[in-house]
């Protein structure tokens, strides 16, 4: 009897290993996308952390939002239903989508993005200032609102796409907050998203799996529009290998250890772009520019540089071909806030008018002008051609080259320099453009400038708002000029050609995702 | 020997409280915020300053340097800040094992490559041998290891297939083949360097001991060559050999980080490059008395082993 319970047992295994061969073959498509990505976050916890990297990596997969961006720029409901703004924007109402899941089989309520909202709140000053005291309450279970004392439109859109995403998380997760750093801990990284965070092998890997009860919203059969839209988590596993070298981005994507690489640079691409097995493709990843301390400059010195300089040269020593010259502070993807207003003044290479306008400066031409450049890349290469540039000025430039830390300490001291050389990520809003902030390091204490920002930031509508944003641009590049904008920079990504269903919008997305075997 | 070792052991408090201090003032007076970067490039200077003082890095720098003292002594290492909420401690564990593993077994390589070579060009000195040793050995010194790695990657790697190009498994986690398929690339690119120099070293060596008397005498009383070259020649110079062995353990621990970040290995070396570029101070004091310890016990093993080796050495008590 015990020997043919056996044998049956063993015919079933047998037969449910047959049936899960024929069912994996017909899928043809394997269950790990291995990702190299250049470099891990400090902590992932969306509320605070505004590295790139990490919002990549998780926005939209494992944690969500109440709202998120649609690839025209208009902001689309993700964790609710719809959302109402009343005339004066001043108050908006949220209502909730029911059943949807936590990670921990909890469904989220208001209860849960009252306490995140509040918590973005605590941790993002911008979008505090924007809000004054007030905070998200719950109507009830399923209703969440905010009332102002000033319009901001724009607050949506910082709920749709700050780099401090207003992702939500279990009340758990935001009283399980550490009182030593203020970050929530890798435990509970608990969100509503297709993937769940499993595992963070510190300097080796975070792995993703598919999370099986997640409620998607949208059209199944259309594709994702920007951020928003079906998540069918075809994968099981995404895995997020952490590869901070370039070179070994690349061997291992020759190799087959990884199927897609971020950040893949000029030299490595012609290899990929000649074999067919791989697909290659890049996009705008954030503005290039050098900040001036306008404390220690006067405007016609800086106008002086923004109508000598030549973008194409500057840029080629950098990024070789991945660049272009657009002249928006924003990106193209951003087609709301896309503009050209004032473009007629970027990087003009043109000496005569050069010269006039350092003629207008009060700045000693026989004192060097003290740039500061972090190493890594070839920045400090691009200012080796600005000097020639502004050589035929008569100026000279004196370059502090170290690394990226001590940058950010010492770009806080006005004495120490006139100008810093930086990249800026993309922002959700031009508010949120920090060389535009009177207090960021560069010091924007024009009043006009300010005052149209508030305007701006306090319009009822978003007309009015983008109407304010196009006079701000105009006058940057006219008249105050407070960064030398260069163009933007664009990061190219590599993967094997048997990948398919990512969508690229900001970033690669891996939610319909498909690896074929 | 007690006493010998125990007074040895006694000399880690000055030096780990003169390390400690000399490495606490150079990590807090270089530029740099951790708190700008745990909170990434687009962080405001309101929410940097806040973390800055929840942090405590506003205190003055000697408060900062007692209680960190103090919670050292009680084994309490810190919380990382370029890996929020990770106790510095458990980080360092993580990233010891691969290192030690890497050290170990590229010292492996170095001993197997070095003292035959070392030996042979020795003894067939002046021979076309002795110059293809010397050619190898002036090579290895010469090339950088992350040259030497990126040739064996796209050989080994990218070409044949025979290794991956880059990553790591664990020995206890991932099984011993594994383990080795991901280790053998990195291990060749750090262990050839080091046999180059130990080569050089070891046939310095035995020059110097075959060309002495009491070889000569051996020679003329008989005694086969096989056992002048290992029993009399090789031990004599045994001594060279063991002090490179060590100072390439301790240099593969402390200073791996080019072969570590090439091959993607999560060892000591990138860690500790990392914690420096995101100024993660706790980590990195704690790394720093850390090599200063394996470099005080690494050198008494040595010592010891002195002793093993050659009997006419005794350590005083």
């Amino acid at each position: 009897m015990g020997r043919k319970l056996l044998a049956l047992a063993l015919m079933l295994c047998m037969l449910l290993t047959m049936c899960a061969a024929v069912s994996c073959a017909e899928e043809g498509y394997r269950d790990v996308i291995n990702i190299a990505d250049n470099d891990q976050g400090a902590s992932y916890d969306l509320h605070k952390d505004t590295s790139v990297n990490v919002r990549n990596m998780l926005r939209g997969t494992v944690f969500e939002q109440l709202v998120t961006l649609k690839a025209n720029g208009e902001i689309g409901p993700e964790l609710c239903e719809s959302y109402e703004v009343n005339e004066t924007s001043t108050e908006f109402t949220f209502h909730l989508r029911q059943g949807v899941l936590f990670h921990n089989g909890k469904e989220m309520t208001s209860a849960d993005v009252v306490a995140s909202l509040n918590r973005w709140l605590e941790c993002f000053s911008t979008a505090r200032k924007m809000v004054g005291d007030a905070t998200f309450v719950a109507v009830d279970d399923y209703t969440v609102t905010i009332s102002l004392q000033n319009s901001a439109i724009m607050l949506l859109d910082m709920m749709a796409g700050a780099a401090q995403a207003a992702v939500i998380y279990p009340t758990e997760s935001i009283e399980a907050v550490s009182a030593d750093t203020g970050f929530i801990p890798v435990e509970y990284f608990i969100g509503t998203g297709p993937y769940k965070f499993t595992e963070w092998a510190v300097d080796q890997y975070v792995q993703l799996d598919r999370f099986d009860d997640y409620v998607p919203y949208g059209d199944p059969d259309a594709p994702i529009d920007g951020l928003w839209g079906y998540k069918h988590a075809y994968t099981r596993t995404l895995k997020y290998w952490i590869v901070k070298d370039a070179a070994t981005r690349f061997n291992g994507l020759m190799t087959g250890e990884y199927d897609f690489a971020v950040k893949v640079t000029d030299d490595y691409l012609p290899a990929l772009q000649a074999d067919d097995s791989f697909v290659t493709y890049s996009q705008q990843t954030g503005m290039v520019s050098l900040v001036w301390n306008k404390r220690n400059t006067d405007k016609y010195l800086r106008l002086a540089f923004q109508a000598i300089a030549n973008a194409d040269d500057l840029n080629t020593v950098n990024y070789g071909s991945l660049y272009d010259t657009d002249p928006c502070y924003m990106e193209k993807d951003q087609s709301s806030w896309y503009t050209t207003a004032g473009s007629e003044y970027f990087c003009q290479n043109n000496v005569e008018l050069a010269k006039e306008l350092l003629a207008q400066s009060d700045w000693d031409a026989s004192k060097p002008i003290r740039i500061l450049v972090s190493t890594g890349g070839h920045a400090e290469d691009m200012l080796l051609i600005l000097q020639q540039e502004v050589a035929e000025l008569g100026l000279t430039l004196e370059l502090n080259i170290t690394d990226r830390s001590t940058l950010t300490q010492l770009r806080k001291d006005e004495t120490v320099y006139e100008a810093y050389f930086t990249t800026f990520s993309s922002v959700a809003v031009p508010s949120l453009r920090s060389f535009l902030d009177a207090s960021y390091a560069g010091w924007s204490e024009d009043e006009h400038l300010q005052e149209l920002m508030l305007a701006m930031t306090t319009a009822p509508t978003r007309e009015e708002a983008f109407a304010r944003w196009e006079e701000i641009q105009a006058y940057c590049y006219s008249d105050y000029c407070p960064v030398l904008m260069m163009g933007h920079f664009h990061q190219a990504a590599a993967c094997t050609a048997k990948l398919t269903g990512y969508n690229v919008f900001l970033t690669t997305n891996f939610w319909n995702a498909k690896l074929a075997e | 020997m007690k006493k010998y070792v125990g007074k040895r052991l006694l000399s880690l408090i000055p030096t780990i409280l003169i390390v400690s201090v000399v490495i606490f003032l150079l990590v807090h007076l270089t530029p740099g915020d951790p708190a700008a970067m745990m909170l990434g490039d687009d962080a405001t200077l309101e929410d940097i300053a806040a973390l800055h003082t929840k942090l405590g890095l506003d205190d003055p720098i000697v408060v900062q340097y007692v209680r960190w003292v103090g919670r050292c002594l009680r084994g309490d290492f810190g919380i990382s800040t370029a890996v929020v909420g990770q106790p510095v401690a458990d980080l360092i564990a993580s990233h010891f094992q691969p290192t030690i593993c890497l050290a170990i077994y590229s010292q492996l390589i170095t001993i197997l490559i070095a003292i035959p070579a070392g030996m042979y060009a020795a003894k067939k000195r002046g021979t076309a041998g002795d110059y293809t040793v010397s050619v190898f050995s002036i090579m290895g010194i010469s090339l950088p290891s992350f040259l030497l790695g990126l040739g064996l990657i796209m050989l080994l790697a990218v070409k044949l297939r025979w290794l991956p190009a880059a990553g790591y498994k664990s020995l206890t986690a991932d099984g011993f083949v594994p383990f080795i398929r991901y280790m053998t690339l990195p291990a060749l690119s750090l262990g050839f360097i080091h046999a180059a120099y130990m080569m050089r070293m070891t046939k310095t060596a035995m020059l110097e001991v075959l060309g002495s008397d009491y070889i000569r005498m051996a020679r003329s009383k008989g005694v086969r060559e096989g056992s002048i070259l290992f029993k009399h020649g090789f031990r004599n110079a045994l001594l060279t050999v063991i002090t490179v062995v060590g100072q390439g353990f301790i240099s593969a621990l402390a200073g791996a980080a080019v072969v570590e970040r090439l091959f993607n290995i999560p060892g000591m070396g990138s860690l500790m490059v990392d914690s420096i570029e995101k100024r993660d101070y706790q980590v990195i004091q704690a790394i720093t008395l850390l090599v200063a310890m394996l470099n005080v016990v690494i050198n008494l093993i040595i010592d010891l082993i002195y002793g093993l080796a050659d009997p006419r050495i005794r350590l005083a008590d």
